[in-house]
């Protein structure tokens, strides 16, 4: 299932930045976690979804609220858990094949970064 | 507690798609692992039905499945996934977490018209592992916590706290809130740069600030592009 595809630009940088070898080794991060959700959950989410008519907000914030995000805390090991927004999305193939991500919604491909 | 592993974002997929993600990636705090001279680019090959959480300042990116690069990919995407019983000691210790809402524009898919997936990833991820975010995007300083990391993010949706009608690009595609805007914690700080000029301008003294650290990354011949295309529309309406 994983597949690593370590490109030569990303091992020049790498090595630029952190002045360290590549190694062969593939390590799954832990704090990555690939979840494969139940039945249950996945059928809540799903019913939130409507081909032609779209995405119930209502019936999907429920889905979120307690049937997704409970999972989550579970699987952090948290007390609590809060999200503060989702976004739902049908990335797009153009003519050209080239993925387009659409633009009414927030960022994906995010830069969503620690400050230092 | 790392910073890093505070603020998780998660992924469910309702179809075939790859989960992108550098494993170390995030900035010094957010070094997951022990072993620090470790970074890996890994694909993750999804099936519908499985969901990717991760913490958020780990570089990562949608792509499509390699088994079935034509799939539909529906998703939900859940943003700033916290344990809400840490948010009085982050306020405490001024772990701030700015979210600068930006001018719609600034999500233009602008550069996928003259670069491929791959080539556009690269540029893009150039600039992210040498801890500089895209050059349409800058960093809001934080006076407060100047010497303490903190969170920044940029986001096109603001928080109303009301249903909009919904039109029918958006069935799909656009972002719901989970909480009312009188929700936020203390910690977080909503910025409205929404303002076009004052986005310019504020782009435009961070650019010129970090040019000295940013000369030779790629991304400056992007924008070159952009201002020769823009001076196109500009001269081509003018002379009209």
């Amino acid at each position: 299932m994983f597949k690593n595809s370590y490109k030569d630009i990303t091992s020049k940088i790498v090595e630029k930045r952190i002045g360290s070898k590549a190694t062969n080794s593939v390590l799954f991060n832990s704090n990555v976690k690939l979840i494969r959700l139940t039945s249950e959950e996945l059928n809540s989410v799903h019913k939130a979804f409507d081909d032609n008519k779209g995405v119930d907000d209502d019936m999907l914030k429920v889905s979120l609220n307690e049937h997704i995000l409970p999972r989550f805390k579970n699987e952090l090991g948290w007390t609590n858990i809060r999200s503060i927004n989702a976004v739902l999305m049908i990335e797009k193939h153009l003519s050209n094949g080239i993925m387009l991500i659409a633009t009414e919604i927030d960022t994906y491909l995010e830069e969503h970064r620690v400050r230092e | 507690m790392n910073l890093s592993v505070q603020n998780y974002s998660a992924v469910i997929y309702l179809d075939k798609a790859v989960f992108r993600y550098f494993s170390n990636s995030s900035v010094t705090f957010g070094l997951e692992e022990d072993s620090l001279n470790l970074i890996r680019c890994v694909d993750v090959e999804i099936e519908p039905g499985m969901a990717v959480l991760f913490p958020s300042s780990i570089i990562h990116q949608a792509r499509k499945s390699i088994y079935d690069p034509n799939s539909r990919r529906r998703t939900i995407v859940m943003f700033d996934i916290e344990n809400p019983n840490n948010d009085k000691f982050r306020y405490m210790t001024n772990e701030v977490h700015n979210i600068v809402m930006c001018p719609k524009w600034t999500q233009w898919a602008f550069f996928h018209n003259f670069f491929n997936e791959d080539n556009l990833s690269n540029i893009a991820f150039k600039r992210l592992m040498c801890n500089h975010p895209y050059s349409w995007r800058y960093i809001v300083d934080n006076q407060k916590s100047k010497d303490r990391p903190y969170f920044i993010h940029w986001q096109i949706t603001q928080n109303k706290g009301n249903k909009d009608k919904i039109t029918e690009e958006q069935k799909f595609n656009r972002s719901i809130y989970l909480i009312t805007p009188d929700e936020y914690p203390e910690h977080c700080k909503l910025l409205d740069h929404r303002n076009n000029i004052l986005y310019i301008k504020n782009l435009l003294f961070y650019s010129l600030k970090e040019w000295p650290h940013t000369y030779g990354l790629a991304g400056q011949h992007m924008w070159g592009i952009f201002i020769v295309i823009v001076l196109g529309i500009l001269l081509k309406t003018g002379s009209k």
